[in-house]
């Protein structure tokens, strides 16, 4: 019944928004004002727009290869060595994803919820749960993707209604004083939250009707998460000092407990907050893990994926477990991602647009 | 996995200096008061319906740590509603800076614990509050005192965060004052910080001005003197607003609108009338504005001369919606506040008259 | 032998030997004609075939007949055969047939058969009848409002009553047979020019692809024909209301009604159409919106209730509201167990009480689940071994499994909600919610037919508005495009609006 995929439109929406809001919603405020002081907004929104022409080129590839799948047109367009090598890239780009993903949660997980429990246990745990979505094949993936994306907004709609009515939106002011020299690293900064598009990929080809509108869906996901994350910005900046939010971790979980609204027994707020982010989180973790196994197994030539999701699994969980403390996370995963993200995310599309574009030429 | 009745969950924690000769890097004593539950519920078996527990340490966390030597189930302090800093604690800016960080880190404290100072000691208080009359609430009274909206200004509650984001900005806060008068807990003024150190101490009048200067009172009753008689006004509706008057030397203006209604008026003997003319609402109005306006001035002067303390957001003022000037004062901003000229204007209007005339 | 001879002899030898020892099955001999006499052998199964209808409208039309008792003698047994079928029997339902294995199939429904001498053909008499359950208000489906007869277990009623409902003649139904030996009849249901072709072309498919030796219930049958056998979860529909069979006929969806099982199947299945029941069309829209999000509440709280109270109160009590703490640490002070072994306790007490209710009928089960439920419940609290809110809570979920409209759904709920406990037990909320990523993805996975298990909610069917009509109710006037997840051909169902 499965012989080829078959993805919708709207399905194509659901998935960018899944994947993209994960890890990063949370401490995206802190990095941010680092360097932005509380004018981080304009880096989100800068990011956001810049993003687009990536997508329009992706779009693009696959208007004018119909039929084909990302890892055929890859072949076609530069031959077969140098796609293997790209896809080790990307390979690694993946795996270092899902382990940068569950090591971040595994951190807030163990001292929010359970702080007896080794972390080991509650990685563990996370990456065998998700296996078993990720061994089957990218229609399942999306479906998955579209089916928890209306809780993602749920998520993201609790976070910012509850911190309206006690902000102090003052706090964004003064909107003058943009300090210019350092919105290239806010982009920096702001750009791994925006990291999972990439998804795309892999399930573009298989959309089946609405071919055109793909890239208006694409762009929509993408209004709607660079909107996302700037009203969490503003609400967070709302609500903190600037100094406060250097000085915090994570940022949206502070201001979750700290909201104290008359009449409601919102101390469960925190509890759901949690329970939520677990789902966000593996709405992220499973389309990569699924990236990461359907990648391999594309280099070695295997049919499925499954078994290799199988062998990820103390793959990701060694590499997740790797660093000591949130110091070397960052520096052993964190730093790895940036570089990669770009590769894949930004790179990888100019390549593409780039190699199309000479053989055009050349066969004028 | 831990049985919900298998933990102790305090809801008011008190920290002193420890006076102990053989302290040894514990530096603090610590109190935490906790309800019985044994005491509660159908099934109850017990009298006593609070614990108090004494244990020293070199933080809250170690304290509590210690106590493990002699209490049945340990204890988790999510539910932790007021922690009460002991005067000598909070002169020492070290002191107050280690423990709002070690309550700033911790991931279980709950980030709206509200801080009171006291002027004696916390030990004094905790203890003192057990045997406190007219206490039921499963929270305690601290708490219950601090977070009933009651539309007093005799104190303004803050929170932790409250504490933190005040000292980000101005380097300026205001906690209430707690302390036992005979046999009640009674909260009225407030103690000033200034750099996470306690500099001293405001009645609860001044603490009324201060609180209408930042916006935070929702209600109060002002007295004037109209004509010789007394006149009470319940004050429904304090707005404030800053305004820069001049930037070189710096001149702000407050300007304080308050809405008001007529509680009790004394009315002169022979005057059956009432208060029905629009001269005379506006003499009354005019009284309260003079009252009000005292009570600030007097307030401000304290807290530029005596304290040198911007209790009341200039800086953040500043910062926000003039940050030329701002750019230009931050720098020896103590100097500037206390040579800044800070007027007050206030306008009362009163709107109700009550049932009566 | 696979067809009749002509000797009568050889064939009622063959069937009286196929037949030894089944004392049922009754053989008549009769005699045609006065001069010239021909020998007639009527065969049926006593209780299946209706007796009195075989007499009268067969046998005695037979001997009534006045030119048949002259036979002129060049008539050849094949005239006098042809005669007999076309003017002598009164019945409506008649064949001529000469296969062996399909009379004995039509002689084993309750049909009858008339063996002629001389004749290589038999004559069937269509005269099925037996026992049957007189349409009743269906017992696991009970409405307010709505139409209340049920299906029993007969074929031809059961189709009546959905034919009844849709008088279209693109309303089609298909015998086939399932079951070497039990020779089931199953009906395939379905609307020419509304469904999906290839949904029924599959549905054939895998009605073809059954072998086995009974299908004595639509259950079986069920497991047979479904995507995933192992899940706990059913993939097809089940009821016994003819109205909803008839309303996803005209959804686009096929029907299966299999002899002697009040329950037809219906295929698709999707999350979507296991929450909904038939009542939902028939009340105020604003009133089933309500109770439709009451019901996913329901759903989920029927397996996450009990593993929740643990995670909460022995992992996270920083959750709960402060006065609600003491109350709850002081109603559970002398309880002995942890909060697991209580939820397990609990649990299976309820279970138990739930099958002894089940398996007595009549007013001892009512008065069991009264004295269940209350005085075990209650005695349990007062001797200390459970806490009151376990009670609660335990009563709280039987109570949800009850709210949800398939019972199939309910049960699947019901086993996997051991699962959550032991895992709320280990891990806590993170278990719980790990738990929920596993079911969650199951659901994903799951496809019934082809279409995806979680249309509408995964994207399939959306743009016809799909969800309106499943986490809420939107009023029928908005409801003109039939449901998109079955892909139906003819989308508009009401006129006047535009898509």
């Amino acid at each position: 019944m499965n012989k080829d995929p078959k993805v919708s439109n709207i399905q194509i929406r659901g998935l960018i928004v899944s994947t993209v809001i994960g890890v990063g919603v949370l401490s995206l405020p802190n990095t941010l004002t680092m360097t932005m002081g509380n004018k981080g907004w304009v880096t989100i929104i800068l990011a956001g727009i810049l993003i687009i022409p990536i997508l329009y080129i992706i779009n693009y590839i696959f208007k004018i290869n119909p039929g084909k799948d990302f890892f055929q047109i890859g072949e076609e367009t530069f031959g077969k060595i140098i796609f293997k090598i790209i896809l080790i890239i990307m390979m690694a780009y993946f795996i270092d994803f899902c382990a940068y993903v569950v090591r971040s949660l595994g951190e807030l997980v163990e001292a929010f919820l359970l702080p007896t429990t080794p972390i080991e246990v509650i990685v563990l745990s996370f990456i065998l749960a998700t296996s078993y979505l990720a061994t089957h094949e990218i229609d399942v993936i999306t479906r998955g993707g579209y089916f928890l994306y209306p809780i993602i907004l749920l998520f993201a709609g609790i976070v910012i209604l509850i911190s309206i009515p006690e902000a102090d939106f003052s706090n964004l002011l003064p909107l003058n004083n943009i300090d210019y020299s350092q919105i290239p690293r806010g982009l920096l900064d702001s750009f791994v939250s925006f990291a999972g598009f990439e998804m795309i990929l892999f399930a573009l080809p298989y959309v089946e009707n609405g071919k055109d509108s793909t890239f208006k869906s694409s762009v929509y996901a993408m209004a709607m998460i660079t909107a996302i994350y700037v009203l969490t910005y503003v609400v967070c900046i709302a609500h903190f000092s600037v100094e406060q939010l250097g000085r915090q971790l994570f940022p949206v979980l502070q201001l979750v407990k700290q909201v104290d609204l008359p009449g409601f027994f919102l101390e469960n707020l925190d509890g759901l907050i949690m329970a939520l982010w677990v789902l966000v989180v593996a709405s992220t973790f499973i389309p990569a893990y699924f990236a990461a196994g359907k990648v391999i197994s594309k280099i070695f030539n295997l049919k499925s994926h499954k078994y290799i999701i199988l062998i990820l699994i103390p793959i990701i969980y060694f590499l997740a477990l790797y660093p000591r403390d949130i110091l070397q996370i960052n520096k052993i995963l964190l730093k790895p991602f940036n570089i990669l993200g770009l590769m894949t995310g930004v790179i990888l599309p100019l390549l593409f647009l780039i190699v199309i574009l000479i053989k055009k030429k050349v066969k004028k | 996995m831990v049985e919900i009745n298998e933990r102790i969950y305090p809801y008011a924690v008190g920290i002193d200096v420890n006076n102990a000769e053989s302290s040894e890097g514990d530096s603090y004593m610590v109190t935490f008061s906790y309800p019985n539950i044994f005491s509660m519920g159908e099934n109850a078996t017990q009298e006593e319906t609070i614990y108090a527990v004494l244990s020293t340490g070199s933080s809250l966390f170690d304290a509590a740590q210690n106590l493990t030597s002699n209490l049945q189930y340990p204890i988790y302090n999510k539910h932790l509603k007021v922690l009460v800093l002991s005067d000598a604690v909070a002169r020492n800016p070290k002191n107050v800076l280690g423990i709002i960080d070690g309550l700033n880190r911790d991931y279980v404290i709950n980030k709206m614990i509200q801080l009171v100072v006291t002027p004696k000691t916390a030990e004094e208080l905790i203890f003192g509050k057990l045997k406190a009359k007219r206490q039921r609430t499963t929270e305690g009274v601290l708490y219950s005192i601090l977070i009933n909206r009651q539309n007093t200004s005799m104190f303004t509650p803050k929170t932790l965060a409250n504490f933190i984001d005040d000292m980000d900005r101005t380097g300026v806060s205001t906690l209430p004052m707690a302390s036992m008068v005979e046999d009640y807990v009674d909260i009225a003024g407030a103690g000033i910080f200034k750099n996470y150190q306690l500099i001293g101490y405001i009645d609860a009048k001044e603490n009324e001005g201060i609180a209408m200067l930042n916006n935070r009172i929702r209600a109060t009753g002002i007295d004037a003197t109209y004509n010789g008689t007394d006149l009470s006004i319940l004050a429904t509706n304090i707005k404030t607003k800053k305004k820069l008057i001049d930037a070189e030397n710096l001149k702000v203006e407050f300007l304080v609108k308050i809405e008001g209604q007529v509680h009790e008026f004394t009315l002169p003997q022979g005057n059956y009338t009432g208060i029905d003319t629009e001269e005379m609402l506006h003499d009354m109005e005019e009284a309260v504005e003079n009252e009000v306006k005292m009570n600030i001035v007097n307030t401000l002067e304290i807290l530029q001369k005596e304290y040198q303390a911007d209790a009341i957001y200039l800086s953040d003022y500043l910062e926000k919606y003039h940050p030329n000037v701002w750019e230009q004062v931050k720098d020896n901003w103590d100097e500037v506040f206390l040579e800044a000229e800070l007027e007050v204007d206030v306008e009362v209007v009163i709107e109700r008259r009550g049932l009566t005339k | 032998m696979e067809k009749l001879t002509k000797d009568l002899k050889e064939n009622v030898q063959y069937f009286k030997g196929l037949f030894k020892d089944c004392d049922d099955i009754l053989f008549r001999e009769i005699e045609i004609g006065d001069e010239h006499k021909v020998k007639i052998i009527v065969i049926f199964v006593d209780g299946m075939a209706n007796k009195e209808f075989v007499s009268d409208s067969a046998i005695q039309s037979l001997f009534w007949k006045d030119d048949l008792n002259h036979i002129p003698v060049d008539e050849t047994y094949e005239l006098f055969f042809n005669r007999i079928f076309k003017e002598a029997i009164a019945s409506a339902e008649l064949k001529k047939e000469d296969k062996i294995e399909t009379i004995i199939d039509n002689i084993l429904s309750g049909d009858t058969a008339l063996l002629v001498e001389n004749m290589d053909k038999c004559i069937v008499i269509g005269s099925r009848d037996g026992p049957s359950r007189s349409i009743e208000e269906p017992k696991t489906e009970t409405v307010i409002r709505g139409p209340r007869d049920g299906f029993n277990e007969i074929m031809k009623f059961n189709l009546a009553l959905v034919r009844r409902r849709i008088k279209d003649p693109k309303f089609k139904v298909k015998f086939k047979q399932v079951g070497r030996r039990s020779r089931t009849t199953v009906a395939v249901l379905y609307i020419d020019d509304i469904v999906d072709k290839k949904l029924l072309d599959e549905v054939k498919k895998r009605l073809d692809n059954v072998d086995i030796d009974a299908v004595l219930d639509s259950a079986i049958l069920e497991n047979l024909i479904e995507d995933n056998y192992l899940s706990p979860f059913p993939q097809v529909e089940n009821t016994e209301r003819p109205d909803s069979v008839a309303a996803a006929l005209y959804e686009g969806r096929v029907g299966l009604i299999v002899d002697n099982s009040p329950f037809a199947l219906i295929v698709p299945a999707t999350m979507g159409t296991l929450i909904q029941s038939s009542e939902d069309y028939y009340e105020r829209w604003s009133q089933t919106t309500i109770i439709r999000i009451i019901r996913i509440i329901a759903m989920f709280l029927s397996f996450t209730a009990p593993a929740l109270y643990i995670a909460i109160t022995a992992y996270h009590p920083g959750l709960l509201p402060t006065k609600l703490i003491y109350f709850l640490a002081a109603s559970r002070i002398n309880v002995p167990f942890p909060s697991v072994v209580e939820a397990i306790l609990m649990e299976l007490t309820m279970e138990l009480l739930r099958e002894a209710g089940t398996r007595v009928s009549g007013p001892i089960g009512s008065t069991i689940g009264i004295v269940g439920g209350l005085i075990i419940g209650q005695a349990a609290v007062d001797a200390g071994i459970v806490s009151p809110l376990m009670i609660i809570i335990v009563a709280v979920t039987t109570i949800s499994t009850f709210a949800i409209p398939s019972y199939e759904m309910a049960t699947g709920f019901r086993t996997v909600r051991f699962t959550f406990i032991a895992l709320a037990g280990v891990l806590g909320l993170y278990g719980v919610v790990l738990g929920i990523i596993v079911l969650l993805s199951h659901f994903i996975i799951l496809s019934s037919f082809g279409i995806p298990f979680t249309s509408p909610f995964s994207g399939l069917g959306i743009e016809e508005g799909d969800l309106k009509d499943t986490l809420v109710k939107a009023p029928i006037q908005r409801l003109w495009l039939r449901p998109g997840f079955t892909n139906p051909k003819n989308k508009r169902r009401m006129r006047g609006h535009k898509k």
